[in-house]
């Protein structure tokens, strides 16, 4: 009888141990739960294009949405800036922390990542070197029949800095991209949070993907 | 009794388990106490949530996507940062000016001084930090001013000999290029937009400059001083 009263006096400590843990731990969380359904867009930075009210994520039609980070994504891809730690950090993405360094990690399969980093990195590194300038204009995206999507796009490269007279040398492309199929909204997760908190590209909170990348 | 060998002998047979059943009681409504003020705590924690939302920039001409703003605002500005910010705005205005009517004034703008290094060098005088003399030529190093006597003063000087030949700055948009953190006292990476009135038209530039620290070289610019300076034309 002493015995059975001593188990069952145990168990109760148990129970409640283990209850007092699973409750500290639910306190944890929902004192960290942070709610990133309001994603807002706006057209930029300074207060003079800040003149429309903010866009909720979830309130953008989904191709337009698809439409956004498909030309982050291509822009990523071909952007070159006369900074050199921009170009060093996006070529070299061998690091532990390279999603907060380059979105092209985040958005995109191993092999599209590798492949951009032996075709299009070296190029990039080159031209930020000579101090070049290319920005990224995706025109349109329209879908094939094998289901992958055509990205015609043009790249605005200014070769010479300074120039106040040079105009951008226009070059035309297109790419075939396959995405992942999957519903196209935010990742509710706590990681996107930190990662976001982090300094993260903004893109890397949605759920899209791409599997593969072809050029012209 | 079989006392002092058997200490388990109780005086009151049943006290025992009355003791443990006393207990018992006690402990679980002191659990229970527990258990229903940490549902309390979780409901007050829940409910006292904050709404965080995100704010995301994204620019016309794609390029990065920039969070302006989450729950961790910027509550102050550094004075270096502003100083830098004051520095390359004058810097940039200097850079795309072109008087009409006043030749003199821009040849004062644009005129190389004696080396930095000297001490008569006019950059070297902390008054005349408002003056025009050698404006570029005291913020920049050599390699920018360099590069601005060779690319940008011929276009400039044949701007300049035109009729209405005149470029007034109208609009500079400066910010870090990357993020607030990586502006530091020693200086940082710098993007700018400027709008400026070539004639009746309205043209647009945008860059990259970097703003570097040399207390002993630039006095007049507080020690800073502009070590990269690229612009290029978007219309």
């Amino acid at each position: 009888m002493k015995k059975s009263v001593l188990i069952f006096v145990a168990a109760i400590l148990l129970v409640a141990m283990l209850g007092s843990l699973f409750f500290a731990g639910a306190i944890y969380d929902a004192e960290n739960k942070a709610d990133i359904d309001t994603f807002f867009f706006e057209p930029g930075i300074s207060p003079d294009q800040r003149i429309e009210m903010p866009v909720d994520a979830e309130n953008i039609p989904v191709n337009r949405l698809r439409q956004m980070l498909i030309s982050r994504f291509v822009n990523e891809y071909f952007y070159v800036i006369p900074v050199v730690e921009n170009a060093t950090a996006r070529s070299n993405l061998a690091g532990a922390d390279s999603k907060s360094v380059s979105p092209l990690v985040g958005l995109s399969a191993p092999n599209v990542t590798k492949k951009w980093q032996q075709t299009v990195a070296p190029d990039i590194v080159k031209m930020t070197e000579d101090k070049m300038l290319r920005f990224v204009d995706v025109r349109k995206i329209s879908e094939a029949e094998s289901g992958h999507l055509t990205v015609e796009y043009e790249l605005r490269t200014w070769t010479r800095p300074n120039d106040v007279l040079a105009k951008p040398e226009i070059e035309k492309g297109t790419m075939y991209i396959e995405l992942k199929d999957q519903p196209l909204k935010v990742d509710n997760s706590q990681e996107t949070v930190q990662n976001l908190q982090e300094g993260y590209d903004p893109a890397s909170a949605f759920k899209f993907f791409i599997l593969s990348v072809e050029r012209d | 009794m079989e006392y002092p060998d058997d200490f388990n002998t109780p005086a009151f047979p049943a006290g025992k388990y009355v003791a443990v059943s006393r207990f018992m009681a006690t402990a679980v409504m002191i659990l229970f106490l527990v258990i229903m003020s940490l549902c309390g705590i979780i409901i007050w924690v829940k409910k006292s949530q904050n709404v965080t939302p995100f704010l995301v920039s994204v620019p016309n001409y794609g390029g990065r996507w920039t969070l302006i703003m989450h729950n961790k605002p910027v509550t102050e500005i550094p004075a270096y940062f502003m100083l830098q910010e004051s520095f390359l705005h004058k810097f940039v205005k200097n850079w795309f000016t072109i008087h009409e009517d006043d030749i003199a004034a821009n040849q004062a703008n644009w005129a190389e001084c004696s080396p930095r290094t000297s001490l008569e060098s006019e950059c070297m005088d902390r008054e005349s930090s408002n003056s025009s003399t050698c404006a570029i030529y005291c913020a920049c190093n050599d390699k920018v001013f360099e590069n601005f006597k060779q690319v940008v003063l011929p276009i400039f000087s044949e701007i300049e000999a035109q009729e209405s030949g005149a470029w007034t700055v109208q609009s500079i948009d400066l910010k870090p290029w990357n993020s607030f953190k990586f502006i530091t006292k020693q200086g940082g990476m710098w993007q700018f937009s400027v709008s400026v009135k070539t004639g009746s038209k309205v043209t647009r530039f945008h860059g990259y400059a970097r703003v570097s620290y040399n207390e002993q070289e630039y006095p007049r610019s507080m020690g800073y001083y502009i070590s990269e300076f690229n612009a290029y034309r978007m219309n």
